[in-house]
């Protein structure tokens, strides 16, 4: 599944591994989805707090993004073609304050994940709905995955299903569990004591 | 010498563990997690840094309290 071609090629991280599979891991069950009853909230330091259904969520403007994928267990997935709202899009529904700094992204079972306003606002941020043209699976966070490329892929939040928009940073599930606050692979901010 | 690192190594091997439980006995996943988490508590006393000492027990205890809740799942 592993493929060891990464020296030749600039996009793959130190210490990662180019994988031509995509494995599953997460840290809870796989939520069930019921679109009559999933919804997406917004609120914190935004001017509109927003509680979108699925059908409103679904027909928010999408972005296509192609980009590469970064797993700090060690493996590297290049080349994916992502679709969905931008979080850019996002961000300008709910009308982000500008006291607002960073975000946590909610999902099931107590799951969040901090992220800077500025990176999330970068034009390859979005809410996937797809992998490669098709719907995303449920273990690798259908029906609605945030992408983040240029950090770990425990910032692109599974099952994604709210943004707290904040006016200080507050470490998520995975960094108050010892893993890096900014989580950047091409820098290796694997750990918290990098910080 | 033991490090702080040594003893996250076997923390991360515990993480590890559950998060691709999904690809497999879960159970099983989660017993092998504790066992890591048990190796990760035993170096500890080898450590000479009292304050990551501390931080790394807190982070054991944070796992185990994840993983009670994972088994009732």
């Amino acid at each position: 599944m592993f493929r060891r071609t990464e020296e030749q090629d600039p996009r793959v991280p130190p210490g990662q591994r180019l994988t031509r599979g995509w494995p599953v891991l997460h840290a809870s069950p796989v939520p069930k989805f019921n679109p009559a009853l999933w919804t997406f909230r917004i609120w914190g330091e935004a001017e509109n707090e927003i509680e979108w259904s699925w059908e409103q969520f679904c027909a928010l403007p999408r972005i296509k993004v192609h980009a590469d994928f970064h797993c700090v267990t060690g493996w590297s997935k290049l080349d994916n073609d992502w679709e969905g709202p931008s979080f850019r899009e996002i961000a300008k529904q709910a009308g982000v304050k500008p006291s607002a700094t960073h975000a946590l992204i909610y999902a099931p079972y107590g799951y969040t994940a901090n992220v800077p306003l500025d990176v999330l606002m970068d034009e390859d941020v979005l809410f996937s709905f797809s992998h490669n043209g098709e719907p995303l699976t449920p273990e690798h966070g259908g029906p609605l995955r945030l992408i983040v490329p240029k950090r770990y892929a425990w910032k692109s939040v599974k099952w994604a299903n709210g943004v707290q928009f904040l006016e200080h940073d507050s470490r998520g599930y995975w960094e108050e569990r010892g893993y890096h606050n900014r989580a950047e692979p091409f820098a290796e901010e694997r750990y918290s004591w990098q910080e | 010498m033991t490090t702080p690192m040594d003893v996250f190594r076997l923390i991360e091997r515990a993480d590890e563990r559950v998060k691709y439980a999904q690809n497999r006995d879960a159970k099983d996943a989660y017993r092998q997690a504790r066992e890591s988490l048990a190796e990760a508590e035993a170096l500890l006393e080898a450590l000479e840094d009292v304050r990551a000492r501390a931080g790394l027990r807190d982070q054991i205890s944070k796992r185990r309290a994840d993983l009670a809740i994972l088994e009732q799942q």
